[in-house]
């Protein structure tokens, strides 16, 4: 599981997972993505459209980040594309507490407008 | 081509992440659809978490879990074996959906998903064992 961080805007963090993220991945990553997303109290965008498997441990990581996001009135997006890993977010009924959209612009536009 | 994989996971979540590696390279050579492919991982994925996490008590083991996965003609049919405390995944109630984010619980996710993707769940206790088998068609995939 890779993690690529980009925090060059002051006010909004783009972080992109790569590879499988179940116990074992969201476990390699959680830290780095908890400190990028909800531990910077800015609004962020997380780049799952590398991401090829999604499990509950890996949800929950989304999840929490968001909570502790929405507690600060700030947002997590989720850029993820149609497939298995966008079905198992919505069997999940993440989509109906976390944005998602399709693409890196339509998350910055929904940022962007509130 | 195989058409029976069986593994048991000893330890900890760091042994599952190993046998999910073995599992994504049988349902390669096995030349699955990607639904069903993708849904025996995610079964085996939150089942086999479920248990090794929470099946012993503090010290208590050792922790493993057994799989076997036989390919049908319509349908993957998953049996999992542990002696841990007793589980009933049927028996659980389905947890409520949270209104907004702020509602929102970290865990509980697991058994929801097991449940979308297995067309069937069962589950007894035998000889002071765990069993819960299932079945993931193979068509709609």
């Amino acid at each position: 599981m890779e993690i690529q961080i980009d925090s060059s805007a002051a006010e909004l963090r783009r972080v992109k997972l790569v590879g499988r993220l179940d116990s074992a991945g969201a476990g390699a990553v959680e830290t780095k993505f908890n400190a990028a997303t909800a531990g910077a109290g800015v609004d962020s965008i997380a780049d799952l459209s590398g991401v090829t498997f999604i499990a509950s441990l890996g949800i929950r990581m989304l999840v929490t980040a968001a909570r502790t996001l929405a507690a600060k009135e700030k947002k997590l997006v989720l850029v993820v594309g149609e497939g298995l890993v966008a079905e198992t977010l919505r069997d999940g009924g993440i989509d109906q507490l976390v944005p998602m959209v399709a693409t890196a612009a339509e998350a910055e536009a929904l940022l962007a407008s509130g | 081509m195989a058409h029976r994989f069986a593994l048991t996971v000893e330890g900890d979540l760091a042994a599952l992440g190993r046998a999910q590696r073995a599992l994504e390279r049988w349902v390669e050579a096995a030349e699955l659809a990607p639904r069903p492919a993708y849904r025996a991982q995610l079964v085996f994925e939150e089942i086999a978490t479920n248990v090794l996490k929470y099946g012993w008590g503090e010290g208590e083991g050792p922790r493993a879990v057994a799989v076997e996965i036989e390919l049908e003609p319509e349908a993957l049919r998953m049996a999992f074996r542990d002696r841990g405390r007793p589980f009933d995944p049927t028996a659980e109630p389905e947890p409520e959906r949270p209104a907004s984010i702020a509602d929102a619980t970290a865990g509980g996710l697991g058994l929801g998903l097991v449940r979308k993707a297995a067309a069937e769940l069962a589950y007894r206790r035998e000889g002071g064992e765990n069993v819960t088998e299932l079945r993931i068609p193979l068509a709609g995939a």
